[in-house]
């Protein structure tokens, strides 16, 4: 389509602001949809912001330049600048012109994003990745539609592009789409396609508007359900029935509501670490339980010994009553060492070495069981006097281990001596506040698991959560030659009320998911520690001043590491220098923006949206100005100015009206303003005769559009004085004659 | 003052006229002041009337009083003739004038044995035909036939008419008895119709003071003698209408083909006529170029009496009437935008 006449050209200017209008609520409306995804809204105005500033700069750039293609290459443009300043801006040159740090931030961002996607339940918080990606994704189909719509003029094809928006709640679950926005979507279509459904036959416009309409319906339940990547939370149980319960460790921890899994009461003074099973078995990709096959003779009555338990050390006898609720699986959770379980239903059996009960048949939901075991208080002095066991297969350290855990384990430990000294600075260095607990964190950074891979990227952001606490200071526990496992289990839980004399009931529930390393020492058998920070309780070694009444042997030659772990704190030592990479400075600078930047974003966003109207207004006052003073057409232009500046003012100024009318009305109201200018109604005599000669008389060829201009600005100023207040403020801030023209209106009244 | 031969030969109508040479604007306006001034003495406050009837004098065509008996119409008619030193004749129109008392008749010379052209009263610079609308429409088509050819055939032989020439009539409203309506085709000839109105209060007894005594009408003597007012039709004649004005009289006439409230819209005869009467107007403001302001002024006169309603119009039925013309008129005006610019749409 070629524009020959200046009308026509006008006519397309502003059926441009109005297709840029529409496409922006369209998309607005379509990105909203995904509410069901995302949780808050603070997303959707950081999306709206970018599509406000990518339609924005497209029709300023089609306004000025006339150029339809620009408007979308300018948008392009600028809004790659402000994705990198919203999001790298100090990988920027100049804070906004991407560099290839930039890219490796936005790769970093990216692959965020979709480890978050990944792991989070939904409605899933809006992490800086995942806003991110939502910034770009919305920017890059907020410029396609701008280019289909506009620059190609073919605006049927934005269907498509607002359908990948609107269809991406169903695609994660048919229950998460939501038809009103769907709906609505589809009628914002059929109006950004109205203009090209007039020019065919009305018969095919119905049709096409009945199949939009019907398919926007349709769609929906027509997709096919895919099943949701994460359990939600009440139909299926904790743990499930996996294989290795650490897999899904992460996910359950991550609930935003946490269920219900357990109660139970305990003669115990604490509350109980509740043990599900233990993972020995470490091979690179993940630590795995032991997979004995049922043992018949392992009946769970009399449970056996604890491995490596010997007499000399203290013990005593706890019972507990276990009420399993809303957790599924095959090990059952109990204190350790258990020595007898009763009141279960089904057939379970105990596990030699990890001491786990397990059944093949049976599920522990909903299972009401009593439990008795033993409360093992080794004395510190017992425990700095442990002896390794040599040959231990559970202190083989993993083939491919990066060297850097074991040098890293070493600086630790430091100066102690023995294996105990070592276990306890390892978990004092864990606890000690360098590490932060963060479920969000390993999912953000990719590192949301057990394997070898984990354990450097966690070393390094020094934030994770209890899998990764366990795992590693098993890992390092290994390195030093202690044999290591991680168990898993449920943390003591809240303690709620207290039931009779010595009993006290407890409330567990899927937050208190965990899993800790136990560390082997000779004698006193597996012991827990607890690296992970502000989680359940370190365990605790009664130092033993009088005569031990075990016969366990004393080391007489290490008095000096008699020290308590609580009472002497290592410091922790810093990693040697790979710890602070560009990563890292990454993830710290992306986790700061939102805290900030997004409040001044959303401002910033009001702010321009309040001042885009004023803006249009001033830039469209200051084009007609310039033409006059070129003198194209001035008489025209300056009237046309005048009539719409006293429109925007709330004065009836009718296009109807000769110049000799409108400018007698204008003296009039200039004469009732509360401080008539004489300047003004000069100008405005002085105006209209030039108007008049120019328009109506000889053409004369004399040159005077600076000199209307110059009126034009004096008529102005004195009707804006002559307006009250709050009709000024409307002229500005939402001028009349603007909302018209965005409307399709005609801007002043016959 | 009769500025006509005593013996009529056949000529051309010389569609030119005669080529007088325009006057500066000042004398203009000092000569088109003294006109309106000596008619005022007679009409009193009917400054609108006398400046349409002079617009109309000025512009070249004829005007059209209408109005209840006894407001002034014939008065205003010849006053206006008196004020200018020219030929003028009066008709009364009857029910029983026959078309050769207006144009003329050939009568048979006994000494010069030969027909002789006898002109009518139509051979003046003004001719006041007085109640238009009561002769029969074969006698009225007699005068407005030469209304628009500015000639009379008689006898197959075609005689010009004086120039400048003006037929200024008046009709009673079309509702009083005894009265010929004027067909549209008819109507259209007119430049502008005008209608008098009641004389408000103090004019009406400022007439009675001076009519107390004599006829005013006797007491005006001649301010413009005929050549002068050529002089001043000319003058009117080159004011400028720009493209712009031109564009604002033609969307106005065909504004009022598209109306729904109007049956017969305005002819391009009308828009013509309002560009021209328009220009009269601007001289008589002393300007050399129309405004827009002319031409809305000019609207109603101009093309008021050849539009047709489309029915409700003037009717009141059941407590309802329509819009008059002249408010559709109004309406129209009011609803058309003025083209600015020394350019003018394509």
């Amino acid at each position: 389509m070629t524009l020959t006449t200046p009308a026509q050209r006008q006519a397309a200017g502003t059926m441009d602001f109005r297709m840029s209008g529409l496409l922006l609520l369209g998309l607005a409306v379509a990105t909203a949809s995904l509410h069901t995804l995302l949780g808050d809204v603070g997303w959707w105005l950081g999306a709206f912001g970018m599509m406000l500033i990518v339609f924005g700069t497209a029709a300023a750039a089609r306004y000025f330049f006339r150029q339809r293609w620009l408007g979308t290459v300018a948008a392009a443009v600028v809004g790659t600048l402000a994705i990198t300043l919203f999001f790298a801006a100090d990988t920027a040159f100049l804070g906004i012109i991407p560099t290839a740090t930039t890219f490796a931030q936005f790769r970093t961002l990216m692959d965020a994003a979709s480890s978050s996607v990944a792991v989070q339940s939904i409605p899933a918080d809006a992490t800086p990745g995942i806003q991110f990606l939502v910034c770009w994704l919305i920017a890059l189909i907020a410029v396609a539609l701008d280019g289909v719509a506009i620059w190609w003029r073919s605006p049927a094809w934005t269907g498509p592009l607002l359908l990948i928006v609107v269809v991406v709640p169903s695609i994660v679950s048919p229950d998460l789409s939501d038809a009103f926005f769907f709906e609505l979507t589809a009628v914002i279509y059929l109006f950004i396609i109205r203009d090209r459904l007039r020019r065919v036959q009305p018969g095919v416009a119905v049709v096409v508007g009945a199949i939009a309409v019907l398919g926007a319906l349709v769609v929906p339940l027509a997709l096919p359900p895919v099943t949701p990547a994460k359990a939600n939370g009440t139909g299926t149980g904790l743990i499930a029935e996996n294989i290795n319960p650490i897999i899904n460790l992460g996910d359950d921890l991550r609930r935003a509501t946490p269920t219900l899994a357990l109660t139970y009461s305990t003669t115990s003074d604490t509350g109980l670490y509740l043990r599900l099973t233990t993972l020995e078995h470490f091979e690179g990709k993940q630590w795995a339980p032991v997979e004995s096959p049922p043992i018949p003779g392992n009946n769970v009555s009399a449970v056996g010994a604890a491995p490596g338990l010997t007499n000399g050390v203290e013990t005593a006898q706890v019972s507990t009553t276990i009420q399993v609720a809303n957790t599924t699986g095959r090990w059952l959770p109990v204190p350790y060492p258990e020595t007898k379980v009763e009141g279960l239903k089904g057939s379970w059996f105990w596990e030699p070495e990890a001491l786990a009960i397990r059944s093949q048949d049976s599920n522990m939901q909903g299972q009401k069981y009593s439990v008795s075991s033993l409360d093992v208080q080794p004395t510190d002095k017992q425990m700095e006097n442990a002896p390794r066991s040599p040959n231990s297969p559970l202190a083989v350290v993993p083939k491919g281990l990066d060297p850097i855990v074991a040098k890293t384990a070493k600086t630790v430990v430091g100066s102690a001596k023995t294996d105990f000294d070592k276990a306890v600075a390892l978990q004092n260095w864990f606890r000690g506040g360098t590490f932060t607990y963060s479920e969000h964190t390993p999912a953000l950074s990719g590192f949301d698991g057990s394997g070898l891979d984990v354990i450097v990227p966690f070393l390094k952001s020094k934030s994770g959560y209890c899998v990764h606490f366990a795992t590693t200071m098993a890992v390092m526990a290994r390195t030093l030659g202690i044999p290591s496992r991680v168990a898993v289990g449920f943390l003591p839980g809240k303690a709620t009320h207290p039931k009779g004399a010595d009993v006290t009931v407890y409330k567990v529930t899927s937050n208190d998911l965990h899993a800790w390393p136990e560390l082997y020492f000779e004698g006193v058998g597996w012991v827990r520690f607890e690296p992970t920070p502000s989680r359940g309780f370190e365990p605790d070694f009664p130092s033993a001043p009088s005569a031990p009444s075990t016969s366990g042997p004393t080391d007489p030659s290490s008095p000096g590491a008699t020290s308590a772990p609580t009472t002497t704190p290592r410091t922790a030592p810093r990693l040697p220098d790979e710890t602070t990479t560009t990563s890292e400075a990454a993830l710290t600078n992306t986790t700061t923006i939102p805290a900030t930047g997004w409040a001044g974003l959303i401002a910033l966003a009001i702010l321009l949206m309040l001042g885009v109207p004023a803006l249009l207004r001033l830039v469209m006052r200051r084009r007609r100005l310039e033409s006059v003073r070129e003198g194209d057409d001035s008489a025209t232009r300056v009237w046309e100015e005048l009539r719409e500046s006293a429109r925007d003012l709330g004065i009836d100024a009718r296009v109807s009206s000769t110049p000799r009318q409108l400018a007698e009305y204008l003296a009039e109201y200039l004469a009732a303003g509360p401080t008539p200018s004489t300047a003004a109604l000069a100008a405005l005599d002085e105006l209209r005769t030039t108007v008049e000669d120019e328009s109506y008389a000889y053409p004369a060829y004399t040159f005077v559009g600076e000199a209307m201009a110059s009126n034009l600005q004096i008529v102005l100023r004195g009707l804006r004085r002559a307006t009250p207040l709050p009709l000024r403020l409307r002229a500005v801030l939402l001028p009349p004659t603007l909302v018209d023209r965005a409307l399709g209106r005609s801007v002043v009244r016959a | 003052m009769n500025s006509f031969p005593a013996k009529f030969e056949p000529g051309h109508a010389d569609v030119s006229l005669s080529v007088a040479e325009a006057m500066p604007i000042d004398d203009f306006l000092e000569r088109s002041r003294a006109i309106v001034d000596t008619i005022a003495t007679v009409i009193d406050g009917k400054w609108s009337a006398i400046d349409i009837a002079l617009t109309v004098l000025l512009a070249e065509g004829h005007l059209l009083i209408e109005d209840v008996p006894g407001v002034g119409k014939t008065m205003l008619a010849r006053a206006l003739a008196r004020s200018v030193d020219c030929s003028v004749s009066r008709i009364q129109f009857t029910p029983d004038l026959l078309p050769a008392d207006i144009t003329g008749v050939s009568v048979f010379n006994q000494s010069e044995r030969e027909f002789e052209f006898k002109p009518g009263p139509v051979f003046a610079n003004i001719v006041i035909g007085d109640e238009i609308n009561r002769a029969s429409p074969k006698t009225q088509s007699a005068l407005l036939e030469s209304m628009e050819e500015h000639q009379v055939t008689v006898d197959g032989k075609t005689y010009v008419l004086a120039s400048p020439f003006t037929v200024v009539a008046t009709q009673n409203p079309i509702e009083m008895e005894g009265t010929y309506a004027l067909p549209e085709a008819q109507r259209d000839r007119f430049m502008a119709r005008i209608s008098m109105g009641y004389p408000d209060p103090e004019s009406e007894m400022a007439m009675l003071r001076t009519r107390a005594t004599s006829s005013p009408l006797d007491a005006i003597k001649p301010v413009v003698g005929t050549a002068e007012l050529a002089s001043m039709i000319q003058t009117a004649r080159i004011v400028f209408a720009s493209p712009a004005v031109e564009q604002y009289a033609v969307d106005i006439s065909q504004a009022t083909r598209r109306d729904s409230e109007l049956r017969l819209g305005a002819s391009p005869r009308a828009t013509l006529q309002l560009v021209r009467a328009a220009k009269a107007r601007a001289a008589l403001d002393g300007r050399d170029f129309v405004l827009p302001d002319d031409i809305n002024a000019l609207a109603i006169p101009v093309l008021g009496h050849r539009l047709i309603p489309s029915g409700r119009v003037g009717v009141t039925v059941g407590g309802y009437s329509g819009e008059t013309i002249a408010e559709i008129v109004s309406r129209i005006v009011a609803e058309t935008p003025v083209p600015l610019g020394a350019r003018a749409r394509r």
